[in-house]
């Protein structure tokens, strides 16, 4: 066993780190890594959490032995910091590619860019127009050009 | 058979609510949707009332199943007794008279500013027939509430009928809020109760008032007294009810007049043992009738529209049922408040509809136009002056007894019973109220039927027409009720047996009403003015503008209102979209900021993510 | 530290109880083969659509049998020997059950309205897409381990922001990107929340964590910060999985997602990753944490208190259907989370109550929600304005589509809990119970309230419905898949009014 201020000081320099690009980064790429950072400061915390006894912090308490159980026998931190490791590795695959489709669709990955969807944001449109029911004809099944955005559809008025 | 025909009184309407509103395609076919349904209630009430007065006792069933909450249950009953049915049976009458009168009342396309449109008109008063008939009937409070807040929106979407006027609109809004305002209070209650009791049901309630604990029932009696005040329009939230008059007048007459704002004193009257166990709620309830009842009358007295007259008129009359409900010395008394009800429902309904007659001649509201009636519309203005003189409360005529019976009772609560000071109050101020309600009626005939009528704005004179038959045979039919309702009292119901008139009361009250009358009557016919010119003029218009109570609301409520409104945004037609934005603009105000929250920037949103997790962690730490 | 032989860690497995988890899994593995080796022609994309659906049939028909069974049994067990705990990693309890089926019930309305839409073009992306997601909060429903629920968490959470992406265009990809950033700022927080409990219990299975933060008067108390790093622990892993269930603060991506999203697959988070979102809250906190109630109950409070007003309010200033929706979820899902907060610590039957109350609301949240979205994703394909089409869309339309209008009318009304949407009313009495039970007064005075202004934008836009048209009304010829969609949920929401004690009275006993 490890004294455990050092790893948790680690953790929480990472974990500060990770908030910070996820909340101040304006580049998405940039955010992603912020998240990364989170995620490693989990899995200090769970390697760390793999070297106590059985138990945990609890049983190292006043009433430890008390509570004391036989260990977990899925060895709790290492393998729950794999876990992670794993899903952290599918998000940001995810994670990519969703960016990679904001590339292509709007040609920028700064976020301060990609906010029309926002009800705060200049481009949002509070009064969408209804819009004239096409004629009968030619009315239902086609759905609407890809490039219908609210402002577009404002725009018809 | 007896239950059943509870139950079809219910049904019916809400049936021919539903037809009219699928299947009518013509203005003919939802009118029969409408009398259909309203007659079927008449004869299905009818029955009930038979049975119960033949069968004896109250009788109850399950209506929709009992659902099982765990706390508590729901008995989603249905119940006959002698108050259901005589209310029920006042209440399809009316409602048909209303349905048949409105055919000719509402006829034609209307005119741009106010179309009419009549399928959804008569669909809306079928429903609120059938909601009224689920509040007289129900024995549950959840039940009682349905039909509370069914009534509540008919009430709202009728005065609103004419939403293409800016009037109507607010007027609808008004009301819708002030009741809903009150109706709060009932939710509240009914909470209490079933958390305290364990159950809604009103006869297991009843049954269990004296065991609850005394706070509990306190709180629920004084929170259902404010849905109370809230729906009969009791000081001081009556003032919807004035406004409301931009409905259609038949509207007026069976919503605001004969049954809704009857309501909250059948409310009373059917927990009257929850009200008797609970510390205070009966005495305020009698000190807010006896404000009510004085103050409406000063204020019918001022006014010059006869709508609003006879408006001013109901919030009086109904404060005195609340106070003849009010002042029962025990748990079975309601009688002279429940008989003042039915009895006013008989001849306000009259005095409406022929309010309606008078309106529909010469095409305004205001009293000064109507002048000379009786030599134009002779017949009308006998049936004008049978309805005015229940209200004064002229013997031999309906109002009299319920309203002498109601003095009475407080009499006897003041003098014999520990009524104390509150039954004083109601006593003396339901003497006065007598008198300036004899000053107004006899304000109201001489104005209507004699003098002159005022030229009217457009210089040709109205011609004289004969009324539909639609519209006089309806008046007819109540006259009978107005006149003869007393008669009832020879071998009353089960609800009507506490009714006792004392001759001191009567001869006092006969005396004060007659004198009112007599003296308005007077000065109108030999001074050749209007006894309301005798006030000072800033005295007339204070009271014509009921206390300037608008004023007061106007600049707590509406005038901030106004300003957020025209900040908001542009309006739009819908007396739907009116409601909303009178109703909560502070609230959409800040929906309003709220919004200015969603920026649209994904890590602006992960920022509130992580402050809710850092306020979280704090309060975890400091909870731990 | 005697760690058990790696013979002993062998896990049995009951493939029966698994069964409603396997049978998405099974169709994913159908749909991908036959991806691999068809040809691209239609009558293979109806072939993916049935596949599809027999996969969500055979989970349905799995959680029924067993239903039938009505054992609570578990199992990917550790096996214990001596002083250890028998911990399991799956459970099946009446909980986990009726999760399940609402999970099921909820996919496949949604899978039904998707099959004609534009994001399920390219059908066996769309479909495995969505099947991993509802296995991902089916076996959520079930798990009883930390690592069994983080899994199955990002299991449902990674594949509905893909299905957001399947737009296809600007605002989808935004919407996705929203969601996704979200999404993995909260899984931060959530695992580190796990991390701080895993650090002071040394557990991983729920079991064991509760009997070692138990409040037991016989045992010496925990020391002050041990407990403290518990609690920050359940906090935590309230605010990371707050946002699936758009809780207030955590809700910010709710509306710009929905608007964002194909409709259906806004159906699919307004009804599935809601209720995913509830059974990861429910398995960790009520049942995973009971002795750390006094600290995330009143944090509950707070966030559901927030959560349905700021709901409301909002709501009552849109003009979009879905945005008006999406603000409506947040709003409903503060009532669902409303009774979760008086839960107490030492009274295991209190907290049973609430969790009943909170899943019963959901799943009359759920009938309603699923029964409007049908109608809005019908008028969505048939509309001009597509996806951002206002409420105006809907003036007048009961009189050219009478059922479709009753659907939307009726599911309005059970949302807003005014009758006749009965079962939405019994709902809102299901959910005072508990907090007029735990004498949390302020709550039932902010709720209360809520009742109010809830009603405003409910009402206006069914009023909408019978106002006179003004032009031209939409009409329309609906496909099998919406006929379907639309019947089904419209049936629920009459059934479960017809018969509330569904909501009221039987889901809280059953599941109590």
């Amino acid at each position: 066993m490890i004294h455990l201020a050092g790893p948790v000081v680690l953790a929480a320099a990472l974990a500060g780190a990770g908030v910070y690009g996820l909340l101040a980064r304006r580049n998405a790429v940039l955010v992603l890594i912020g998240a990364e950072l989170l995620l490693n400061a989990v899995n200090v915390l769970l390697v760390t959490a793999g070297t106590l006894p059985a138990g945990g912090l609890a049983a190292l308490s006043a009433g430890g032995p008390a509570r004391a159980t036989a260990g977990d026998p899925l060895l709790p931190g290492p393998v729950l910091a794999i876990v992670v490791i794993t899903i952290a590795a599918a998000e940001i695959g995810l994670a990519l590619a969703v960016v990679l489709l904001t590339f292509r669709q709007r040609g920028t990955s700064d976020l301060t860019e990609l906010r029309e969807l926002g009800e705060g944001s200049p481009t949002y449109d509070e009064h969408p127009d209804a819009g004239e029911l096409p004629p009968p004809a030619s009315a239902p099944e086609t759905p609407p050009g890809d490039d219908r955005t609210p402002s577009a559809a404002g725009a018809v008025r | 058979m007896t239950v059943t025909a509870a139950i079809l009184t219910i049904a019916l309407p809400a049936v021919a609510a539903v037809c009219g509103l699928l299947f009518a395609r013509s203005r003919t076919a939802a009118a029969e949707w409408g009398i259909v349904g309203a007659l079927g209630a008449v004869v299905a009430s009818a029955v009930e009332a038979f049975g119960v007065a033949t069968g004896g006792s109250a009788a109850s069933i399950t209506f929709l199943g009992r659902v099982d909450l765990g706390v508590g249950t729901l008995a989603l009953d249905i119940r006959t007794d002698s108050l259901s049915s005589s209310v029920s049976l006042a209440v399809a009458v009316v409602a048909a008279c209303v349905q048949i009168y409105s055919t000719a009342y509402l006829h034609g396309e209307g005119t741009p500013e106010a179309p009419i449109r009549y399928p959804a008109y008569a669909a809306t008063v079928s429903l609120f027939t059938a909601a009224m008939m689920l509040v007289v009937h129900a024995d549950d409070l959840i039940l009682l509430l349905v039909g509370w807040e069914g009534m509540g929106i008919c009430s709202y979407l009728l005065i609103g009928h004419h939403s293409e006027r800016a009037t109507a609109r607010a007027a609808a809004v008004k009301a819708f809020l002030v009741t809903r305002a009150g109706d709060l209070g009932v939710m509240a209650a009914v909470v209490l109760l079933l958390g305290s009791a364990r159950t809604t049901s009103i006869r297991a309630l009843i049954a269990a008032a004296e065991e609850l604990p005394a706070s509990t029932v306190t709180a629920a009696a004084l929170l259902m007294l404010l849905g109370v005040i809230g729906k009969s329009a009791q000081f001081p939230l009556h003032t919807w009810l004035p406004d409301a008059m931009e409905g259609p007048t038949p509207v007026s007459a069976l919503i605001h007049a004969a049954t809704m704002v009857a309501a909250g004193v059948f409310l009373v009257a059917r927990l009257l043992p929850v009200f008797f166990a609970a510390d205070g709620a009966l005495t305020i309830a009698a000190i807010v009738a006896s404000i009510t009842m004085l103050g409406a009358a000063l204020a019918a007295l001022a006014q010059d529209d006869l709508k609003r007259l006879l408006a001013y008129s109901t919030i009086s009359q109904v404060a005195y049922m609340l106070a003849g409900v009010a002042v029962a010395q025990d748990a079975g008394e309601a009688a002279p408040g429940v008989f003042h009800l039915l009895t006013h429902a008989g001849f306000k309904a009259l005095l409406f509809l022929v309010a309606g007659c008078c309106i529909h001649l010469v095409n305004s509201n205001l009293m000064s136009r109507m002048g000379g009636m009786g030599r134009t519309q002779p017949a009308l203005m006998v049936l004008l002056g049978l309805g005015l003189a229940a209200l004064a409360g002229i013997p031999p005529f309906s109002g009299f007894w319920s309203k002498e019976a109601v003095l009475t009772a407080a009499e006897h609560a003041a003098v014999e019973g520990d009524g104390g000071l509150v039954a004083w109050i109601v006593l003396v101020s339901g003497v006065l109220t007598a008198l300036v309600t004899g000053v107004y009626s006899g304000r109201a005939f001489s104005l209507v039927a004699f003098g002159d009528p005022a030229p009217s704005e457009d210089g040709h004179e109205t011609e004289v027409h004969r009324l539909p038959r639609a519209m006089m045979w309806p008046l007819w039919v109540l006259a009978v009720p107005t006149v003869g309702l007393g008669l009832v009292l020879l071998s009353p119901p089960d609800i009507l047996h506490g009714v006792h008139v004392s001759w001191l009361t009567a001869f006092t009250g006969t005396l004060v009403s007659l004198a009112g009358v007599g003296w308005s009557l007077t000065v109108t016919r030999i001074g050749g003015k209007d006894v309301a010119d005798a006030l000072p003029p800033g005295v007339r218009a204070f009271l014509r503008d009921g206390y300037r109570l608008d004023d007061v609301q106007d600049a707590l409520v509406v005038r901030p209102y106004r300003a957020l409104a025209r900040l908001a945004h542009a309006g739009d037609q819908e007396v739907v979209d009116f409601y909303p934005r009178g109703s909560v603009t502070v609230a959409r105000w800040a929906g309003l900021k709220l919004r200015r929250l969603q920026a649209g920037m994904a890590n602006g949103y992960v920022a509130w993510v992580v402050l809710g997790a850092v306020a979280a962690g704090l309060a975890g730490v400091v909870l731990s | 530290m005697n760690y058990a032989s790696g013979l002993d860690t062998v896990q049995s497995v009951d493939w029966r109880l698994l069964a409603p988890v396997l049978g998405p899994v099974v169709a994913v593995a159908a749909i991908l083969v036959l991806d691999a080796i068809g040809p691209e022609r239609p009558g293979f994309r109806r072939l993916h659509d049935v596949l599809a659906v027999l996969g969500l049939v055979g989970a349905g028909a799995g959680v029924l049998l067993l239903v039938a069974d009505g054992t609570t049994a578990s199992t990917l067990c550790v096996p214990g020997g001596g002083l250890e705990l028998p911990s399991c990693s799956y459970l099946v309890s009446p909980l986990t059950l009726t999760l399940q089926g609402l999970v099921i019930a909820g996919a496949l309305v949604c899978l039904l309205l998707a099959v004609d839409g534009r994001a399920a073009i390219d059908r066996a992306p769309h479909h495995v897409l969505m099947l991993v997601a509802v296995t991902g909060a089916l076996s959520l429903a079930g798990a009883r381990d930390l690592i069994t629920i983080v899994v199955a968490f990002e299991t449902a959470s990674l594949p509905a922001i893909a299905l957001v992406a399947l737009r296809r265009d600007a605002p989808g990809a935004q919407g996705a990107f929203t969601l996704l950033l979200t999404a993995v700022g909260s899984l931060g927080l959530l695992l580190m929340g796990m991390a701080l409990l895993v650090l002071s219990t040394g557990s991983v299975h729920l079991d064991r964590i509760v009997a070692a933060l138990a409040t037991d008067p016989n045992l010496p108390q925990l020391s002050g910060p041990v407990r403290a790093v518990a609690a920050l622990g359940a906090v935590l892993i309230l605010a990371g999985v707050g946002f699936k269930m758009s809780a207030v603060p955590f809700h910010l991506w709710t509306p710009d997602t929905y608007a964002g999203a194909p409709l259906p697959i806004a159906a699919f988070l307004s009804v599935v990753s809601k209720t995913a979102g509830l059974a990861a809250l429910v398995v960790l906190l009520p049942v995973g944490l009971p002795g750390l109630a006094g600290v995330w109950a009143p944090v509950i409070g707070v966030v559901a208190a927030l959560t349905v007003t700021f709901g409301n309010l909002v709501a009552m200033r849109q003009t979009v259907a879905v945005r008006l929706l999406a603000w409506s979820t947040v709003a409903q899902a503060g009532w669902v989370l409303l009774p979760l907060s008086a839960a107490r610590p030492g009274t295991p039957s209190a907290v049973r109550a609430a969790t009943a109350a909170s899943v019963g609301y959901l799943v009359a949240y759920a009938a309603a929600s699923l029964a409007a979205f049908s109608v809005v994703v019908i008028v969505g394909r048939r509309h001009p304005a597509a996806e951002e089409h206002s409420i105006e869309a809907y003036r007048g339309l009961a009189r050219r589509e009478p059922v479709a209008s009753a659907v939307l009318a009726f599911a309005l009304a059970c949302l807003a809990g005014l009758p006749p949407g009965i079962v939405g009313l019994m709902a809102k009495v299901v959910v005072f119970r508990p907090i007029v039970g735990a004498t949390s007064w302020w709550l039932a005075g902010i709720a209360a309230v809520n009742v109010v202004f809830g009603l405003v934008y409910y009402v206006r836009w069914g009023a909408l419905l019978f106002s006179p048209a003004s032009g031209r009304a939409l009409t329309w010829r609906v496909s099998v898949g919406e006929g379907l969609a639309l019947g089904a949920s419209g049936a629920a929401c009459v059934a479960l009014s017809v018969w509330p004690q569904a909501v009221a009275g039987l889901l809280p006993t059953v599941l109590r």
